[in-house]
């Protein structure tokens, strides 16, 4: 059996160039943001699937 | 008919309703196979990618897929399997690209024969084209025809997320929502014509019928007055139509920024101000500050027509819920296999003694 569950995008912490505050942001804010046309070019770190964010 | 509400508030018919039971365990695997056959049964065209492709080369661009900073995006191929494994939406696919130069843009394509997706690409191509000054909104670089086997592609400028982005309700300062307060006067100003000439308080009327005993008797009579009251205000009126916290853009500067302009752009006054003020719930300072700037003229008077038109649109969303649990749930003797459903109407009837007392 084939799995496809893929994660397209990882959870990032960010430090939020609109709040100034760092946060997480999942990987659904992320597929999210593509979705809005948000483009993800800010320096980011990768965190763990748990950590969650705040949308 | 009641129904104009079910599309003007949840988007089509009562998928929006529906998104708010309890959520099914999401399928942890399926089989290329299963993908395949979901693929089919939305309609996903089968030449989707190569479709892509000509129209990219037609167009002389090619699909961002890596930035500088390491962040990647899928390919349509991973995309269409991922929400579809997920049970999300296919509605169109989204994308960045890039010219010769290397200038960004962003894109939705047409992936699917669903009819309803493809006039929302044409909706928000003709609405980003006509929005009424003073209301900011992506740019369209360029609406691409659906032709000889190629999508149909909208085109537009991205917005880097260090400029704005979609930010959680409790970081909504005061300055953003008064901004968003000006944009959504300035829609409900502008004139919008109708070709239906639709008459919101018999569909309201009927809407409380339809929510049946699910409405605390208590609250009957207060829902009529504010059908009464809103009778000066019930005419078609230009609006965005989705205008929740993931449609808005906050930027630094405190100014907001509308996105996904795909509706039809005809609703109800107090329609997009309702779905704000709901949305900002979980932040009381700027819920109160929205409602206070929507509510009053610049020089501190209170406008009754919005103050009447946002208690308006808030009962209606709420009866909309009403009425889909009661139509489909009680009605149809349901209940047992729908536990939450009881507290959800106890909660939908609170959200509404908020608002009309």
């Amino acid at each position: 059996m084939l799995l496809l569950d893929m994660e397209l995008f990882t959870p990032k912490k960010i430090i939020d160039p609109i709040t100034g505050k760092e946060r997480i942001v999942s990987s659904e804010e992320q597929e999210l943001m593509l979705e809005k046309g948000i483009l993800f070019d800010i320096p980011f770190t990768e965190v763990t699937p748990e950590e969650k964010s705040p949308l | 008919m009641s129904e104009n509400f079910e599309k003007l508030i949840i988007g089509s018919d009562y998928e929006g309703a529906e998104g708010m039971f309890e959520q099914s365990e999401e399928s942890s695997e399926s089989t290329s196979e299963e993908t395949q056959k979901a693929r089919q049964e939305r309609g996903i065209f089968p030449d989707a990618q190569e479709r892509f492709n000509a129209t990219l080369e037609d167009l002389e661009l090619q699909q961002e897929r890596i930035l500088e900073n390491g962040a990647k995006y899928p390919s349509l191929d991973q995309w269409i399997d991922h929400r579809i494994t997920h049970e999300r939406g296919t509605k169109f696919f989204p994308a960045f690209l890039k010219n010769k130069d290397g200038e960004k843009f962003f894109c939705k394509l047409q992936i699917s024969e669903n009819p309803q997706a493809l006039e929302g690409l044409k909706n928000e191509a003709e609405r980003l084209q006509a929005t009424p000054d003073g209301i900011n909104r992506p740019k369209l670089v360029k609406y691409v025809e659906p032709k000889n086997n190629r999508s149909a592609m909208l085109i537009t400028e991205l917005i880097p997320i260090r400029e704005a982005t979609v930010i959680p309700a409790e970081d909504w300062s005061e300055q953003h929502v008064a901004d968003a307060a000006r944009q959504i006067k300035i829609m409900e100003n502008y004139p919008q014509e109708s070709k239906e000439n639709p008459n919101f308080t018999a569909d309201a009327t009927r809407l409380l019928e339809g929510a049946g005993d699910t409405v605390l008797e208590e609250l009957r009579s207060k829902i009529k007055t504010v059908i009464a009251n809103y009778a000066p205000e019930s005419r078609a009126t230009y609006v965005h139509g989705d205008a929740g916290l993931k449609n808005i853009l906050a930027d630094k500067d405190g100014t907001v920024h509308f996105v996904d302009w795909e509706f039809k752009g005809e609703g109800f006054k107090g329609q997009d101000a309702a779905k704000l003020w709901s949305g900002l719930q979980k932040n009381p300072v700027a819920s109160r500050a929205f409602l206070e700037e929507y509510t009053h003229d610049p020089d501190g008077t209170i406008d009754e027509g919005r103050k009447n038109a946002i208690i308006f649109g808030v009962m209606i969303e709420n009866l909309v819920h009403l009425k889909w649990r009661n139509e489909n749930i009680i009605q149809t003797g349901k209940l047992a296999e729908h536990p939450n459903v009881q507290q959800q109407i106890e909660e939908l009837n609170l959200r509404m003694v908020e608002i009309l007392t």
